[in-house]
């Protein structure tokens, strides 16, 4: 157990990755009541769109806000005409319609990119070792970000009368547009905003490894992992329980099996849910009737 | 009554003269005519897998192009048909649907898979009695007994990592760490590393470390790795998870030399992995799509001219080679093109050299056509050829 620091130190910077995606889910649903399947999808067409902006001379650092822009005008768009014509109340139907979509999506970067997996170069290079641990500077600006994200969502949601009227949006639609709230406008930053930060996790990933047409898949499974264990309706929590995943996952692959990360995370997570079902931090309360 | 008799006479002999020209045509075999022969494959044009279906697409479709501008085998010309099998069994039994009962193809050649062809098996090979000639996959079951209607010349995975235990015992490795996905086929794969290895020094001690088949953060299990002290690391992995622990592994500004089978000796590698799989050592089915020799310049011209796109890469370089076996048992069918001549002939094959691949030898009893492999390693970027071909099994030098 000597290295236990470093390996709790390499599951939290891993662990960032999965707050900022699950900090997008959580912004999206929160203003929307919609589980957003797409999501990891909509980033990943960002960053192939990344990779072309790139490969006309525009520096890398440059890309990442065009890639927050493309994922964000995108997920604007799965709102207006995907989410929004279904009206409020239509959860499910609102879940499949993004999965489904996320295949279209995949299939559309097959077609216009190709399947083979592209290499991405590094937003910066070099690393640091840290408890004896080498970690790229790049995943320390990744756990940099989703603690700014973090506090800055938090603000924007709790402090600003766009946050709050997103929250009123998602807690009664229609109450909202009684007193004022223009609740398509409201959908629309969020979709932007979720889909943005998404663009941005995924831009990450691919900085680390490659870019490939699956490449937030493992990402967005362990993402809705931490939103659930957090709470999905809280963004602290969503982010709190990315880095747990992330910390649970790095222990779970060096002391118990490599072969049973996802096993023992998510064996810790049933046990929290059956002691707390709204997620560590997730609001408690009855059904919405 | 007459008349409607002479009537009907009349129509039957008119379709028949116009359809004289094509019976004459027509041969004993389905998919053959006397210009053409119809074969087909299953690909993953589409899907995790369209990698590698789309690079091979290219070498088979060079290398029949250039054959049919040469006139063809034997006069007849090669009309290839792909159907995308994915890598799902259901998608690829409905593939071998398509192109046995719809276009009717002489023979499966050049397709992909272990799962999603095993799935077709008692249909293709059963039930339709079809000749599947080079599937991409394989396990050793297929060629041990020699099942009917099956041949191949893929060097089946578990020889390549007897092989890998080997190569690493060779250069000196006291410790060997084998990282492994999860899936029964990885762990089949992952076992026949320590053999290999002992046949070096019975007293090398190999370790099986067994990971998630899709893991993404390779950060603990290099640090894993690390701790463990291993001389050499054999990665029994696709090709993203060989890189990814490879990235991590130079992190850590660790080098221990690190060993890969076939499927991940690929251009995409050195794309991916850049510095990280530098003096990375594999096994290879072919020679380098470097090599400097006439049938692989002969290749590299072809894939130009077919796409000037493409990059010459293993996999493409390997379906050439599959599509140049076929053509070769083609031209040597003596009488009329049956599928039971066309078995006969490639029964009949004794050590043909494609150049590429090591010699091909089939027969009754041995479906299995190719048996040796070709060592590499990345130098500078670029695979190079470590010697000549080996024979995984035996105590090759």
């Amino acid at each position: 157990m000597h290295d236990l620091l470093s390996v709790i130190f390499s599951g939290l910077v891993s662990g960032s990755l999965y707050a900022l995606l699950g900090l997008s889910i959580v912004i999206i649903f929160r203003a929307t009541d919609v589980v957003n399947f797409a999501i990891g999808d909509i980033a990943t067409i960002g960053v192939y769109v990344a990779i072309s902006v790139i490969s006309l001379g525009v520096p890398v650092v440059a890309a990442l806000p065009i890639t927050f822009l493309v994922a964000g005008i995108i997920g604007v768009g799965v709102e207006r005409f995907m989410i929004r014509p279904l009206g409020p109340g239509n959860m499910f139907s609102a879940l499949i319609i993004t999965m489904g979509f996320g295949l279209v999506l995949q299939a559309l970067i097959g077609t216009i990119w190709g399947y083979n997996p592209r290499p991405f170069p590094p937003i910066i290079d070099g690393n640091i070792t840290v408890f004896g641990v080498a970690i790229t500077y790049q995943k320390l600006l990744a756990t940099g970000l989703a603690v700014v994200a973090m506090l800055l969502i938090t603000a924007l949601f709790n402090w600003t009368r766009i946050g709050l009227a997103m929250r009123a949006s998602a807690e009664d639609h229609f109450a909202a547009r009684m007193i004022g709230i223009k609740s398509t406008r409201v959908a629309s930053l969020a979709w932007f905003l979720g889909c943005g930060l998404a663009g941005v996790t995924a831009f990450i990933m691919a900085a680390e490894s490659s870019v490939s047409v699956a490449l937030m898949a493992m990402v967005l499974f362990r993402a809705f992992a931490g939103v659930f264990l957090g709470g999905l309706t809280n963004m602290i929590g969503a982010a709190a329980g990315g880095m747990m995943i992330g910390i649970l996952d790095n222990v779970a692959g060096s002391y118990v099996s490599a072969s049973f990360r996802d096993t023992m995370v998510f064996a810790v997570i049933v046990v929290i849910l059956f002691l707390r079902p709204s997620g560590i931090l997730g609001a408690r309360g009855g059904a919405r009737v | 009554m007459k008349k409607i008799f002479l009537g009907i006479l009349m129509v039957f002999m008119f379709i028949t003269a116009c359809n004289g020209k094509e019976v004459s045509n027509k041969e004993n075999a389905p998919g053959v005519t006397k210009d053409t022969v119809k074969i087909g494959a299953w690909l993953p044009l589409t899907g995790p897998a369209a990698v590698y279906g789309n690079t091979q697409r290219a070498g088979i479709e060079a290398y029949f192009e250039m054959l049919n501008s040469k006139g063809g085998v034997k006069n007849r010309k090669i009309e290839f048909k792909i159907e995308d099998g994915g890598r799902d069994p259901q998608q690829t039994v409905a593939a071998a649907k398509k192109l046995i009962g719809r276009d009717n193809v002489f023979a499966i050649v050049n397709s992909f898979g272990t799962a999603n062809t095993e799935a077709t098996f008692s249909y293709v090979l059963d039930e339709q009695n079809v000749p599947v000639l080079n599937v991409f996959g394989g396990l050793l079951s297929w060629w041990e007994p020699a099942r009917s209607n099956l041949y191949g010349v893929m060097v089946p995975y578990e020889d390549q990592t007897f092989a890998l235990g080997r190569w690493a015992a060779k250069e000196g490795a006291k410790n060997i760490l084998v990282v492994h996905n999860d899936p029964a086929v990885y762990v089949a794969e992952a076992e026949m590393v320590p053999p290999g290895a002992k046949t070096v020094d019975p007293n090398v001690e190999v370790n099986l470390m067994p990971v998630k088949l899709g893991t993404t953060d390779y950060t603990p299990i290099a640090l894993n790795a690390v701790n463990s002290k291993p001389d050499a690391i054999v990665l029994v992995q696709p090709i993203d998870e060989v890189v990814a622990f490879a990235k991590a592994l130079e992190r850590q500004n660790v080098k221990i030399p690190l060993y890969t089978f076939a499927a991940n000796v690929i251009q995409d590698t050195l794309k991916l992995g850049g510095n990280a799989v530098d003096g990375l050592r594999g096994v290879s089915w072919t020679v380098p799509p470097t090599h400097d020799s006439p049938a692989v310049e002969e290749y590299r011209e072809a894939l130009k001219k077919h796409d000037p796109k493409s990059i010459p890469d293993f996999q493409s370089l390997y379906t050439w080679a599959e599509s140049k076996i076929f053509a070769e048992v083609l031209n040597q069918v003596e009488g009329d093109l049956t599928r039971e001549s066309f078995i006969k002939a490639l029964e009949n094959l004794k050590d043909y050299k494609t150049d590429i691949l090591p010699p091909v030898t089939f027969s009754a009893e041995n479906h299995m056509g190719g048996t040796a492999v070709q060592r590499v390693i990345v130098e500078n970027g670029k695979w190079k050829a470590v010697g000549d071909f080996i024979e995984p099994t035996s105590y090759w030098d």
